[in-house]
């Protein structure tokens, strides 16, 4: 608080006598109790001018080639940054086989998307929706040139990027756009939930009881939840500025089983389509469940429509698929993680679970006007 | 820096105060089988089924350029950097003008290897190595030099490049993809990556005078064993063409005429692609 101050009034200071620009103050994090400091690229510093770049490049669907998609349009705020879609549709129509993720503290994962062991930092995350060409997302390659050039020509862009690198005579460029977006995603930081101000604020009106059953359920032998979705963001995918990622961790949870090498639907194998491991099939990240009951569909596939429906899917240690082309028994799937077996659960057990699971979503988050569009 | 710019120096002056260097200019000539390839045209007779098609992309990483002599002495070509098209000793083959429906390339283009060697008369045979080297495959795409830094070459969910990128547009289907690169790689961007599969192909073209001859690059002959025009079931197969990754139904056929094994190290066949021509 005291520095806060400090850097308010050096700020006053600096702007009043010279009535000139000060130069910017140093980022200073605003971390939510429990949680430590971001990781953070050293080549790609955060900055507050390189954090609002960002939050309007995000929102501006001039980023997508044919100017109908923004990051935003499949990462919606009040979602949590999803879209409310099972799977959603690129730029130019192609199906995208996988559910929008959470953009939820996204700057705490030591990997990005559902399965890819290879994208350790937002920068190298951002190139795949921004460039990749099957399925195609925002196409920025069909003339990546324009695009770049959409912003540069823009007043109010050329403000924003000469703001976020004052040194730079040319900052129109991919590298740049990557970066502020990164830097703005990075700030999109949850920890201010029911369960929050229960455990960190002391607040213990803040969780409903059947809530604290659940969180009881959820941390216990018998729900073996938290083997998985562990620590401060409820997932094994974990790094900050202080603690080196371990090896990825990808899982499989049970959903499908298409023969007896445990296959998932094709185009969705998961760490499989990166290793090419058939006991890699079926393998994804641990994703956050911060915010997670507003954004439903749940699994790879937004295959669940419900929190009661992903409860009941653990509880019975798998789905099986009865009749179609994706039939088979995902509780016999070879490659499922052993934490994922049947257990017994009352019908008030799986309601106090999902009332846990309801006492995550962080409603400041979801509307805060600095996460919003411009 | 300077002591590299210097070995540099010294390593391009050194042969040629020995034997005497000389340009060596390889040209390419692609070609949809005896049709020069241009964007914005149709080539019929293409595939399994005759299929007609209009190209996409074209495009063509190649390294470790080597003139053989009559002997079989392989004799490096030293590539000379120009910051659009070589670097490193690797060069971009970029046959695609951005006009047309090659919507994922741009104006510029380069048939052609340029580099010194030694000045002997009895050169007879060219070598090369289809593919970007795996000290430069994974490079941040957003900052690597060109000619790394062509976007519709980055392989962003792959963590590398695209060696080769052939996408045409059948008549029953807006695409059918050809991407060749390096699959089932662990690592990162900061620690570097190995790759279980490096998909590299080496060409060995004998009969071949640098002065006088063309190397003819067929992209018929990549697309020679697939139906272009089946629409994927999205149960055997999930997209048109080949990505290079596990189980990908038409890859094995598309990645034969290279002289590669689909998911293997293994040497193939004899490659069919590039050839001799006057």
């Amino acid at each position: 608080m005291r520095r806060v101050v400090a850097v308010c009034f050096a700020m006053l200071l600096g702007a009043c006598p010279e009535d000139q620009a000060p130069a910017e103050a140093p980022w200073e994090w605003q971390l939510p109790p429990g949680f430590p400091e971001p990781f953070v690229p050293e080549d790609d510093p955060m900055s507050a001018a390189k954090v609002e770049l960002g939050r309007h490049i995000f929102y501006d669907e001039r980023l997508s080639y044919n100017e109908t998609m923004a990051c935003a349009t499949c990462h919606e705020q009040a979602r949590a940054f999803t879209d409310g879609k099972p799977t959603p549709i690129g730029s130019t129509g192609h199906a995208i086989p996988r559910n929008s993720m959470s953009l939820t503290n996204v700057a705490f994962q030591s990997v990005y998307t559902w399965a890819n062991p290879k994208l350790s930092t937002l920068e190298e995350q951002a190139l795949v929706p921004m460039f990749a060409d099957f399925p195609l997302e925002l196409g920025v390659q069909q003339d990546t040139d324009a695009v770049v050039r959409r912003f540069a020509d823009d007043p109010e862009y050329q403000e924003l990027f000469a703001a976020a690198w004052p040194e730079d005579d040319d900052p129109f460029t991919v590298e740049r756009i990557v970066q502020a977006l990164s830097s703005f995603q990075r700030t999109l930081i949850s920890g201010d939930s029911g369960y929050d101000r229960f455990i960190y604020g002391g607040d213990t009106t803040a969780m409903s009881e059947s809530a604290q059953r659940g969180m009881a359920l959820f941390f216990s032998e018998t729900g073996e939840c938290y083997h998985c979705h562990a620590g401060a963001n409820f997932s094994t995918s974990f790094r900050s500025a202080g603690t080196e990622p371990g090896p990825p961790d990808f899982q499989n949870n049970g959903l499908y089983n298409l023969d007896e090498s445990g296959a998932y639907p094709p185009g969705n194998g998961g760490l499989y389509e990166f290793t090419g491991d058939p006991r890699d099939q079926g393998k994804f990240r641990v994703p956050t469940l911060r915010n997670i009951a507003v954004t439903a569909p749940y699994m790879h596939d937004g295959s669940m429509a419900t929190l009661a429906e992903v409860i009941d899917h653990y509880a019975a240690g798998g789905r099986e698929t009865v009749d179609g082309p994706f039939a088979g028994d995902g509780r016999q799937n070879p490659n499922k993680s052993p934490l994922v077996r049947q257990v017994e659960l009352s019908p008030q057990d799986r309601a106090d679970l999902v009332a846990f699971l309801e006492s995550l979503t962080d409603e400041a988050f979801l509307s805060d006007p600095k996460f919003g569009p411009p | 820096m300077k002591l590299r710019a210097l070995s540099l120096l010294l390593l391009l002056l050194a042969p040629a105060c020995a034997a005497g260097d000389r340009e060596v200019t390889l040209r390419f000539d692609p070609r949809f089988g005896s049709e020069p390839f241009a964007c914005g045209r149709d080539f019929a007779g293409i595939g399994t089924t005759g299929a007609s098609v209009t190209p996409l992309d074209f495009r063509v990483y190649v390294h470790e350029v080597a003139l053989v002599r009559a002997g079989g002495e392989r004799v490096p070509l030293v590539i000379a950097d120009d910051d659009t098209w070589q670097h490193d000793g690797l060069v971009l083959l970029d046959f695609e003008d951005g006009s047309g429906a090659c919507m994922t390339g741009s104006p510029g283009t380069n048939k052609e290897v340029r580099g010194t060697a030694p000045d002997h008369d009895d050169y007879t045979g060219v070598e090369f190595i289809v593919g970007v080297p795996d000290e430069q495959n994974h490079l941040d795409g957003a900052t690597a030099p060109a000619p790394l830094n062509a976007q519709g070459l980055w392989w962003s969910w792959a963590g590398g490049y695209k060696y080769v990128r052939l996408d045409v547009r059948p008549t029953t289907q807006t695409e059918f993809f050809y991407h060749l690169g390096a699959t089932a790689c662990a690592g990162d961007v900061a620690q570097g990556f190995t790759c279980q599969y490096d998909n590299l192909a080496t060409v060995r073209l004998d009969g071949f005078d640098p002065d006088s001859n063309t190397i003819k690059v067929d992209a018929a002959a990549i697309l020679a064993g697939v139906d272009v025009d089946k629409i994927p079931d999205g149960m055997s197969d999930t997209l048109p063409g080949c990505m290079a990754f596990p189980g990908d139904p038409e890859c094995p056929a598309m990645m034969a005429p290279l002289g590669l094994r689909f998911e293997s190290d293994e040497a193939g066949a004899a490659q069919t692609v590039f050839s001799v021509a006057d």
